[in-house]
C-alpha cells in the first residue's frame, strides 16, 4: 500500500469537502437545505471506478472523516455506516463495458438516496421529527452539483491512472 | 488472496466502526474522546476557516453576553419582588396570615375554566379549601395538597360555585362558570352571577366573596369581580347577571395562599351608640 498521488488527492478531496461543508458554506450564508454532500460526490467518483468493495471501504474512510471533523456526529460511527453503503451501492453501478455519461449520476443518485434513507431511518427511531423536504432538497442539490462535478473527477481519475501514478 | 484484502479491511473497519457506535449509544466514555481527536485535529483548521475574531474582540463580546444575562436576571427578579410585594399590600391580603407561591404549571380543562399547580404543599402548611387570592381579588381554592405543590381549582372552573355578597346593599348570590343551559351568552372567560334573594343588582356593582366559616374554602370579602352586564328580566324569581372576575385566569403568576385562622377569642359585647347609658 504505497501511497500514490491519487491517494493523496482523494484524501486531501474529502478533507477539504468535509470542512467545506461543515464550515465555510454555513459561513457563508448557504442555508443548511441547500448545502450539498461534497464528500458523498467523492466517494461516488471513486466507488464507480473500482466497484463495490473499495467504494464501501472509501465510504467508510470518509464517513469517519465526516464524522470526525466538529461538530462529531452524535452518536458517533452512524455517517461513517451510511456512507459506507452509499459508496457499496454507487459501486455497484460499476460496469467496465459501457462508458455512458450517466451512470455515475446514476450512481450519485443512488448513494444519497441511501443517505437520505439512512438519516430518515436514525430520526425516525432517535426522535421522530422527520424533516423530509430539507433531505429531498439536499439529495438534489448534491446530484446537481455533482453532475458538474463528477466528470471533472472520473478524467482526473483515468488520466491519472494511465500516467501510473494512481 | 490479493482481491480480497480490501474486502477483509472493509469488515474489520465496518465491525470497528459499528463496535463504536453501539459503546457510544450505550454511553461508553472512549467514544467521547474519539470525539476530542477530530476537535482537536480540526478544530484550528475551523476556526482559521470561519474567521474567528481577534481575542479582545471576543473577550469584549463575552463580557457583553454576561452582562446582558445578568441585566435580565436582575430585571426578572426584580418584577417578581415587585409582585410580591404588590399582592402583600393589597386589599386581598391585608390583615390575613398568607403564604406566596406563584404558578408552576397550568391546565385548561375540557369541561372550561383552569386549574393550576402552584409551588407549595403540605409542607408549606398548605391545606384543602384554602383560600386562593392575587392582588387583583379571589383566584380560586386549593382542591389537591402534594408535600410540594398544590392544584388550585380557579374560578370559572366547571364546578366552582362561590357564595357572594353583591352590591353596597350586600344581596346574596352564587357565582359559578356560566352553565352550558345558559339562557344569556356571556362573553368568553366572564361568569354567571344568580342572586339568592328577589333584588336586582347594578352593573357596576362589585361583587366580594360572602366567606365561610374558619375562611375555608373562601374567606369573606375578597374581591370576585364586577357586573358587566344584568340579564333581562323574564318573570324568574331571582335575577342572573354576567360578572367579569377581577383577575385574568389566563395570567395568574404569583398569588398567595391564605391561611385559614379559627376564631378563639370569644366576641365581646359593644354598647351601641346613643344607647344613653
Amino acid at each position: 500500500m504505497r501511497p500514490t498521488l491519487l491517494g493523496v488527492l482523494r484524501t486531501a478531496y474529502v478533507v477539504v469537502a468535509a470542512l467545506l461543508v461543515a464550515t465555510l458554506l454555513p459561513r457563508l450564508g448557504v442555508p443548511p437545505p441547500w448545502v450539498p454532500d461534497l464528500v458523498l460526490v467523492g466517494v461516488v467518483a471513486t466507488a464507480v471506478l473500482r466497484g463495490p468493495v473499495h467504494g464501501a471501504l472509501v465510504g467508510l474512510l470518509a464517513g469517519w472523516v465526516v464524522e470526525l471533523v466538529p461538530p462529531a456526529g452524535n452518536p458517533i460511527g452512524l455517517t461513517a455506516l451510511v456512507t459506507m453503503v452509499a459508496g457499496l451501492v454507487a459501486g455497484l453501478f460499476r460496469r467496465t463495458s459501457s462508458r455512458s455519461r450517466l451512470r455515475a449520476p446514476a450512481a450519485l443518485l443512488a448513494a444519497s438516496a441511501v443517505v437520505l434513507a439512512g438519516h430518515l431511518g436514525s430520526a425516525v427511531v432517535a426522535d421522530g421529527s422527520v424533516e423530509v423536504v430539507d433531505g429531498l432538497s439536499r439529495l438534489l442539490v448534491t446530484v446537481a452539483v455533482g453532475g458538474l462535478l463528477l466528470p471533472a473527477f472520473l478524467a482526473l481519475d483515468r488520466a491519472l491512472v494511465r500516467r501510473r501514478l494512481g | 488472496m490479493q482481491p480480497s484484502a480490501p474486502r477483509r479491511l472493509l469488515v474489520v473497519l465496518a465491525s470497528l466502526t459499528l463496535a463504536i457506535l453501539l459503546a457510544d449509544l450505550a454511553g461508553w466514555a472512549g467514544a467521547d474522546r474519539v470525539r476530542d481527536v477530530g476537535g482537536l485535529v480540526l478544530g484550528p483548521v475551523q476556526r482559521a476557516l470561519s474567521g474567528a475574531p481577534h481575542d479582545e474582540l471576543a473577550r469584549v463580546e463575552a463580557e457583553n453576553v454576561r452582562l446582558r444575562t445578568l441585566t435580565a436576571d436582575q430585571q426578572h427578579r426584580l418584577d417578581e419582588l415587585g409582585r410580591v410585594e404588590e399582592l402583600l399590600g393589597s386589599a386581598s391580603t391585608v390583615g390575613r396570615r398568607v403564604i406566596p407561591a406563584r404558578v408552576v404549571a397550568t391546565d385548561l380543562s375540557p369541561l372550561g375554566g383552569r386549574s393550576v399547580t402552584i409551588d407549595v404543599g403540605s409542607r408549606d402548611g398548605i391545606r384543602t379549601d384554602s383560600t386562593v387570592v392575587a392582588a387583583d381579588g379571589l383566584v380560586g381554592r386549593v382542591v389537591a395538597v402534594s408535600p410540594w405543590t398544590s392544584d388550585v381549582q380557579v374560578l370559572g372552573s366547571a364546578d366552582s360555585v362561590v357564595a357572594v355578597r353583591v352590591g353596597p346593599a350586600g344581596a346574596l348570590g352564587t357565582v359559578s362558570a356560566p352553565a352550558p343551559g345558559d339562557s344569556e351568552s356571556r362573553p368568553r372567560g366572564s361568569l354567571r352571577l344568580e342572586l339568592v334573594v328577589p333584588s336586582a343588582p347594578v352593573v357596576g356593582d362589585l361583587v366580594r366573596t360572602l366567606g365561610s366559616i374558619d375562611d375555608t374554602p373562601y374567606a369573606a370579602g375578597l374581591v370576585v369581580g364586577t357586573v358587566t352586564a344584568v340579564d333581562p328580566d323574564r318573570g324568574q324569581q331571582t335575577r342572573s347577571a354576567t360578572v367579569r372576575p377581577a383577575i385574568d385566569p389566563d395570567a395568574i403568576d404569583v398569588v398567595a395562599v391564605l391561611v385559614p385562622t379559627a376564631r378563639t377569642a370569644p366576641r365581646q359585647a359593644t354598647p351601641a351608640r346613643g344607647s344613653g347609658r
